[in-house]
């Protein structure tokens, strides 16, 4: 029997399938986020984790299926709507302008304004501020909020980036890939960026195809394989390698059959 | 040297050079101005013709001779007194040394120059040091030497050898040079002043334009006589103002990323409708009573809008490139006028009335407009001039203090910049109030004016009508009209294309619209992705373009009321080269509507001056060729911002 769902959860993503025409790429996912928890997202490329966030993040509906957010069911339709809910998401191309400022930039979409007259105009100065002392909680120090971030390193844009997410989302931070790039020194700020999140109460959904990266911070994994939900586990219950394997395999060892919900159900 | 300044004892030979020739410089620049003043040496007009009155060319001569010597004075006390700030001083005398010489030479020696490629043949001074003419098949030119050539000559020089000798004295750190930012970042104090100037044009968006501005404006300012003259300035204003109101629109349509080639011929149909809807009404669906023509000119705006909207539609619903799109909508919309006026012939104005069309309302709505404006320029007063006012005290004070050794420059450009606003403000507020005063005897009477003279009707510039405090001749500053339609030409579309830049520039820079603009350009999945609706931004900045083209539209027919079906041919492309050497990025994401004005201004003033200076006309396109490749290499290698 299915578990009722209970407001501990935070996301509830049932049933979830979304076809483009002929291909299906997610072929009825079950995909469960608590409060205050750092979740690995895990397949391998062309699993549909990326697929399985987009739908989330609002950038596709699905075809069949109903997600849950905070224990009412949601239909989110836009990045906007997903914004609204609390949901903040890093994708892999980090959405920031490379021309423009680190200040413009952390405030795309919602600037800080002051009044003249009629008007309302950018309080420049506000933003630059408001930037710096939001990265800095997290632990980024800028050198100048003007300085525009095409001009710093991908670990910096990384930082900028989910700093930005950290700051702006208020339940739900969704991290795409985020260190494929990095060197060891900035993964590991990635992560320790990732513990500030949950700190502050969000939880993290981490995606990647990379088990080593991700499961010093995790507490669970979900490991997705061709469109459908392969396996959740805590981290007590599997190691990184039976992680590995069931990611590049799609099958469940034979030991961890017993605990794999999805074999459970009658 | 360096120990010069840190060790009382030591002496360095560099330093004592350095003071020496200062000194040397101080007492030959106080003695050139006397010469000057006494009338020894005759400078500008009083070269050619003998009077005794003093000219501004003498008057800017003794100026700058005076602050010369001021400047050496103190940088050669300064090093005798091992003060550390005069190392600065010695950098930067000798640098503004050399580009003053450097202009001199360029104004005597450039002339002469394009006098051998083209039909003009510079005068040649009574008395040249040294002269010869050289033959080239029939023409004949006189090229020639003279006093001022070698004075210049032997500035420039003088000061580059002692720049160099500075400027390899100072140690400075590469990276510290790159990452400086603000007016008091102590690296600034270690940078050549070359070094500080490409620094501030690497931030600015448009560094290739204002270099090439200065530079086009001295040679052709030098070059031919009549090019400073009033008509000239006004016809090259006139020329560029209603281009230089879609060009605003064409720039923030590249920011965003977009193309627009159909804007000459939205401007043909734009003005043909105008014309049309004043005259006969809209004949192809049977309305054949013409329209009042402010409510025409409305209607001509909607069509404008409809036009642009069109764009914007077709690129957001099929997402074929813009480039292809409006290429397509410039041969549509181009067969719009030759296909409703029949024969190509010119639809005028004056064929269908005798009078042009007036305007008539209570003068007490001039007064308004008048109280008004004084308020905001009071307003505007109130806010800024106090700012700067701190500013400029903040540098003066910060100045003297250890490690601010490059303090004096951004000191007195505070101070300039607080002096030239308020002077502004001045000669804005007086000519404001004489424009109230004027008004206000018959504020109960009915006010007349003419139509197309309010939307592009000339006018006189003149010091006197303006600056009504500065009256020398004139009655009564308040009795001066300044709706006076004079005989130079400029024209008060001038007037609404500036006012429409302040305005873009603002709503570019300084709302949450024009922050989507630069994202939409730069990465539309950023921007998306943050919640901004990439194609509302489009397909509104497609409207705006419209909505721009057919207040130039407008504005020509008011100019020059017959409309012809070749209206606005051609215009696409100077619009696109006005934005790109004005700094604005094909490939979107950056760029600014002030840079667009200079590329406007660099492209009037390449139109008029290589006609004045003589140089075949056919050659005007070749340059404007040259320009463009130039500007946008000056743009794209000064600049910090990666283009990536």
């Amino acid at each position: 029997m299915k578990k009722t769902h209970t407001t501990e959860m935070l996301v509830e993503m049932r049933d979830i399938h979304k076809y483009f025409g002929s291909v299906r790429a997610l072929r009825g996912v079950e995909f469960a986020v608590k409060r205050q928890e750092i979740i690995g997202l895990l397949g391998d490329n062309g699993a549909g984790k990326s697929t399985l966030i987009k739908v989330l993040t609002g950038f596709h509906t699905p075809t069949k299926g109903q997600i849950y957010f905070d224990g009412e069911p949601v239909s989110i339709d836009s990045p906007h709507k997903a914004r609204e809910l609390g949901i903040e998401t890093v994708y892999q191309d980090l959405a920031l302008v490379p021309l423009m400022s680190i200040a413009r930039n952390f405030w795309l979409g919602q600037e800080l304004t002051r009044r003249v007259g009629l008007f309302e105009l950018l309080d420049h100065q506000q933003m630059a501020e408001e930037a710096g002392k939001a990265l800095a909680n997290i632990g980024i120090h800028i050198r100048d909020p003007y300085e525009a971030v095409g001009m710093m390193s991908g670990g910096e844009r990384q930082s900028i980036a989910i700093g930005r997410a950290v700051y702006f989302g208020k339940k739900l931070l969704i991290l795409d890939e985020p260190t494929s790039a990095l060197s060891v020194g900035e993964t590991k700020k990635v992560l320790d960026y990732t513990y500030a999140a949950k700190d502050k109460g969000m939880s993290v959904i981490f995606i990647t195809h990379n088990i080593s990266q991700v499961y010093e911070v995790a507490d669970r994994f979900t490991i997705v394989s061709r469109g459908k939900t392969l396996g959740n586990f805590t981290k007590e219950e599997v190691t990184a390698e039976e992680v590995a394997t069931m990611v590049m395999s799609g099958a469940v060892p034979e030991r961890l059959r017993l605990f794999d919900p999805e074999t459970d159900i009658a | 040297m360096r120990a010069h300044f840190e060790n009382k004892n030591s002496r360095s030979g560099l330093a004592s050079t350095i003071a020496f020739y200062n000194f040397g410089v101080s007492a030959t620049s106080l003695f050139i101005v006397a010469l000057v003043i006494l009338g020894w040496i005759a400078l500008g007009e009083r070269a050619n013709i003998s009077r005794r009155d003093i000219n501004t060319i003498e008057i800017s001569a003794i100026v700058v001779g005076i602050a010369f010597t001021i400047a050496s004075v103190r940088t050669a006390f300064g090093i005798r007194n091992r003060d550390e700030t005069s190392w600065a001083w010695a950098q930067w005398t000798a640098f503004v040394g050399l580009i003053v010489g450097f202009f001199i030479l360029l104004s005597t020696v450039g002339p002469q120059i394009i006098g051998l490629i083209s039909n003009a043949q510079p005068t040649v001074p009574s008395e040249p040091i040294w002269q010869a003419t050289l033959q080239f098949g029939q023409r004949s030119r006189t090229i020639f030497v003279n006093g001022i050539m070698i004075f210049a000559l032997v500035l420039f020089l003088s000061n580059f050898f002692i720049y160099r000798m500075t400027v390899a004295n100072t140690t400075y750190d590469d990276k510290k040079v790159e990452k400086a930012q603000g007016a008091f970042s102590t690296a600034i104090d270690d940078m050549t002043p070359s070094q500080f100037i490409r620094h501030q044009l690497a931030e600015s968006p448009s560094a290739g334009a204002i270099i090439g501005f200065i530079l086009i404006l001295l040679i052709f300012a030098t070059a031919s006589d009549t090019f400073r003259q009033p008509p000239a300035i006004a016809s090259m204003l006139t020329n560029i103002s209603t281009k230089g109101i879609v060009a605003i629109g064409i720039t923030i349509l590249m920011i965003s990323g977009e193309f627009d080639l159909s804007v000459g011929s939205m401007l043909g149909a734009v003005a043909l409708f105008f014309m049309l809807f004043m005259t006969e009404g809209v004949p192809f669906i049977g309305i054949t009573q013409p329209f009042n023509p402010i409510l025409s000119m409305f209607l001509a705006i909607l069509v404008g809008l409809l036009l642009g909207f069109i764009n914007g539609f077709i690129l957001v619903r099929t997402g074929i490139p813009s480039f292809i799109v409006t290429l397509g909508t410039l041969l549509i919309y181009r067969a719009i006028p030759l296909v409703a006026i029949p024969g190509g012939r010119i639809l005028r104005y004056k064929d269908y009335y005798a009078e042009f069309p007036t305007v008539t309302f209570p003068t007490s709505i001039m007064v308004g407009l008048g109280v008004i404006l004084v308020i905001v320029v009071i307003f505007i007063g109130i806010r800024t001039l106090p700012k700067y006012l701190r500013q400029a005290q903040l540098r003066s004070r910060l100045r003297g203090t250890a490690g601010i050794k490059f303090g004096t420059t951004l000191t007195i450009l505070a101070w300039v910049r607080l002096v030239m606003a308020a002077l502004l403000l001045l000669v804005l507020l007086s000519y404001f109030i004489s424009f109230t005063a004027y008004h206000l005897p018959n504020i109960s009477q009915p006010y007349t004016v003419g139509l197309f003279d309010i939307l592009n009707g000339q006018w006189t510039f003149t010091l006197e009508k303006t600056a009504g405090l500065f009256v020398t001749e004139n009655p009564s500053w308040w009795q001066i009209d300044p709706l006076d339609f004079g005989r130079a030409s400029f024209r008060n579309a001038i007037i609404w294309w500036i006012l429409l830049v302040l305005l873009f520039n603002t709503i570019l820079n300084d709302t949450r619209y024009g922050n989507s603009v630069f994202a939409v350009g730069g990465n539309s999945g950023a921007a998306r992705a943050n919640g901004i609706n990439v194609n509302r931004v489009k397909i509104f900045n497609f409207m705006l373009v419209g909505f721009l083209v057919s207040l130039a539209a407008i504005f020509e027919v008011a100019r020059n009321p017959g409309v012809d079906p070749l209206k606005g041919l051609g215009w696409e492309l100077e619009m696109v080269a006005m934005t790109v050497i004005g700094g604005t990025l094909l490939s979107g994401g950056y760029g600014s509507v002030l840079g667009t004005i200079l590329g406007g201004l660099i492209f009037a003033m390449l139109n008029t001056g290589l006609v004045q200076v003589g140089m075949n006309a056919r050659l005007f396109e070749g340059v404007i060729g040259v320009i463009l490749i130039v500007a946008v290499i000056l743009n794209t290698t000064v600049r910090r911002i990666p283009t990536k």
